[in-house]
């Protein structure tokens, strides 16, 4: 048996036989008749292979480095005895050289590239070995052949079967068929990149009123911040259109269409220039308005030169108030809007869907900012479960309609209103209560007068949809149409429901303020007033001598105390305290602390249904 | 088409056999198959034959459960067509009387 690399001898002749049994006979001294193990031995690349005699052990072999060896076809994994019978075969892991090359588009066809990978290509010699029993057949590179270099025209014609046409750098492309290296990555052709588009803008004629820094000088300097009829308020920037470009394949790569941003209006507020002007059709304060769409409008300003006395008497308008004098004991003020009194509020009422600044004093007096943001919730909650509903009765109209066995000979007789009797008895049972629910909100007393009118919308909801009211609908157009008056009520509500009101004083005495958003006393004192806060209330200048302080986010004050002054913590709402004096009695929930001594940096918390008290330094 | 009344009772037990369509034109005849139960304590109605129905004939169909589960007589009603169950189904019907009260014919 003779194996050569890569190549297979199935018996050795008698003449080698007898060569190799003599040969091991000389160097073992072994008799014909002893027993003694067969053995492989490599040979200038070949095989050669001995059986034992006797009760002697077959020889064993093994695949090493760079070689796989086959007995009789098999590949083996592990150590195998051969006999003499075995056809074996070693075959070296000879690698070819290759050169692989792709080309790339980005995947805004904009740039090629040319990726190359060179691999040198081995061949292996099997390495010699003495005989032995047992062996493990190894093989060495002897030759590294280096790769084909890349041409130019192959190049060329990759880029053809990509369908790349356009910007082709035939400069690139010499440099890395030049390239030795053995992985190149070149940009090859670039194409030509679009003009980007520019998205419509709208720039306002007036900065929205920066409540922190109105809150550190309430007193201001008396000057309102107002626009007049015919007054530019905003002026629209019109999107530009972008240039398309060339991809490198040749096709034109269109350039993004740019945002447009409609100018939104409400009241006050007209359009023109093709929409890209808006204009005061009224004085007033202008203002941006709504959560997720800002709406620009003109409020209306209602203005009173001196006190609000008994030749004024009480005000109540839909827009905002300014009062350049006082208002004077026992007067109200109820505004759409905010409410602003350069003087002082004494024994008197403020409400407030916005914002209340007083520069001065308010003595004996109650204030309300956003207090009818309550209102309009539950009215937003309501008009956005009908819509839903009212949305759900339509799509299942539509489909029972066009069901196979469902005819409609009665509803063009008698009217559409039949099929939606029959949807409100039985599958949206609970529209009639959402309106019942509704007409009780929008009517209640307290609601009425200032808040928008939706009495008319309820009502049109309740004869359509209460009672034998769907009867009388004949096409289900008009369901349409309520879903419509719906939409826009909502629009309107959702804007006064984003709505943060604050309060701003200088003095509080005796008297109530609640704010939907903070409360802040940029003076003196609060003096046995209760405040309370949605958001946060700031005493930074002055000191709380009783009362009641309650806030949902932060309360910073610099003195508290003396005085049994009552601090309500709401959840996750801190407190903070320059100084505080024995008898501040701290609440959250059931969870009570008195101030038993004087303190410096007070702080207190509620976290986690905890009250702790404690000195921030 | 018509709508024809099959009817027979076995005992305490009112079978009504269907055919036809279901609608404003004959509806008033399913009202008054249900005018004299007497002794009666159950019906079926079988609705195999009953191919359409429209907005009346539903609300027929809703105003007979009614006036039987006021009565304390059980109704029930059998092979109904899964299309015409579909259009039931849309309406509400099940969800309201009880899905044990329809039972869709089986294709």
């Amino acid at each position: 048996m003779v194996l050569k690399n890569n190549q297979t001898v199935d018996y050795k002749s008698e003449h080698q036989r007898s060569r190799l049994f003599r040969e091991i006979q000389e160097k073992k001294a072994i008799t014909p008749d002893s027993v003694f193990d067969g053995s492989i031995e490599i040979r200038n690349g070949e095989l050669l292979f001995n059986p034992p005699r006797g009760l002697g052990r077959f020889p064993l072999i093994m695949a090493g480095e760079n070689v796989e060896i086959y007995i009789n076809g098999n590949k083996i994994e592990a150590p195998s005895f051969i006999n003499d019978h075995d056809k074996v075969e070693i075959k070296t892991l000879d690698i070819e050289s290759s050169v692989s090359m792709e080309i790339r588009l980005t995947e805004d066809k904009l740039k090629a590239f040319l990726y190359v990978k060179k691999n040198f290509g081995k061949k292996y010699a099997l390495i010699d070995c003495k005989p032995m029993q047992k062996i493990k057949v190894i093989a060495r590179c002897v030759i590294e052949e280096e790769p084909a270099p890349i041409r130019y025209e192959n190049v060329m014609e990759a880029l053809q079967n990509k369908g790349v046409v356009f910007g082709i750098q035939e400069d690139a492309i010499m440099r890395a068929v030049q390239d030795t290296a053995e992985e190149i990555t070149a940009e090859i052709a670039t194409g030509l990149a679009p003009v980007e588009c520019a998205d419509a803008s709208i720039m306002y004629n007036f900065q929205d009123e920066d409540w922190n820094e109105t809150a550190k000088n309430p007193y201001g300097d008396g000057k309102i911040h107002s626009v007049s009829i015919g007054e530019i308020v905003a002026i629209k920037r019109p999107p530009v259109p972008g240039k398309p470009g060339i991809g490198v394949t040749g096709e034109p790569i269109l350039a993004r269409m740019p945002k447009d941003v409609p100018i939104l209006i409400k009241d006050g507020v007209k359009l023109v220039n093709d929409g890209t002007v808006a204009m005061a059709t009224r004085s007033g304060r202008p203002m941006l308005e709504g959560y997720s769409k800002k709406y620009l409008s003109v409020h209306p300003v209602h203005v009173v030169e001196g006190d609000v006395n008994l030749e004024v008497g009480n005000i109540k308008f839909y827009g905002d108030v300014i009062i350049k004098g006082s208002v004077l004991d026992g007067f109200s003020i109820e505004a759409g809007g905010s409410i602003r009194v350069l003087g002082d509020v004494l024994h008197a009422s403020l409400y407030a869907n916005g914002d209340i600044i007083v520069n001065k004093k308010v003595i004996s007096s109650r204030l309300q900012a956003g207090g009818l943001a309550v209102p309009y919730k539950q009215i937003y909650k309501m008009f956005t479960q009908l819509l839903n509903r009212l949305k759900n009765l339509l799509a299942a109209m539509d489909v029972v309609k066009a069901q196979r066995a469902f005819t409609t000979g009665d509803l063009k007789v008698n009217g559409e209103g039949q099929l939606v009797k029959l949807l409100i008895d039985y599958k949206f049972r609970d529209i009639p209560n959402f309106i019942y629910e509704l007409i009780g909100i929008v009517l209640k007393e307290g609601n009425k007068g200032f808040i928008a009118d939706f009495s008319q919308i309820a009502q049109r909801l309740s004869e359509k949809l209460c009672n034998l009211g769907p009867l009388r609908i004949k096409h289900q157009n008009e369901i349409e149409i309520l879903i419509q008056e719906l939409q826009d009520s909502l629009n309107i509500v959702e804007q006064s429901v984003a709505s943060i009101a604050n309060i701003a004083v200088c003095y509080i005495q005796n008297s109530v303020a609640q704010a939907s958003g903070d409360i802040i006393v940029t003076g003196k004192a609060s003096i046995i007033s209760q405040l309370h806060a949605e958001e946060k209330i700031v005493i930074n200048n002055g000191v709380v001598r009783g009362g009641l302080l309650s806030a949902r986010e932060g309360i910073i004050v610099m003195e508290l105390g003396s005085g049994e002054v009552n601090i309500n913590l709401l959840d996750n709402c801190v407190l903070e305290a320059a100084t505080a004096y024995p008898g501040v009695v701290i609440r959250h929930a059931t969870d009570i602390k008195v101030v038993q001594e004087y303190r410096k940096y007070l702080q207190a918390q509620a976290s986690e249904g905890q009250l702790i008290v404690k000195n921030a330094n | 088409m018509p709508l024809e009344i099959e009817s027979r009772i076995e005992k305490d037990m009112m079978i009504q056999k269907m055919s036809g369509v279901l609608d404003i034109s004959t509806v008033e005849l399913l009202h008054n198959s249900i005018n004299y139960l007497c002794e009666i304590t159950k019906v079926i109605y079988d609705f195999d034959n009953i191919k359409f129905i429209d907005s009346t004939g539903v609300g027929g169909i809703a105003s007979v459960i009614r006036e039987c589960q006021k009565n304390k007589v059980t109704i029930k009603i059998n092979n109904i067509s899964p299309e015409v169950f579909e259009v039931l189904d849309i309406l509400g019907l099940p969800e309201i009387f009880g899905e044990e009260t329809f039972e869709v014919k089986q294709i």
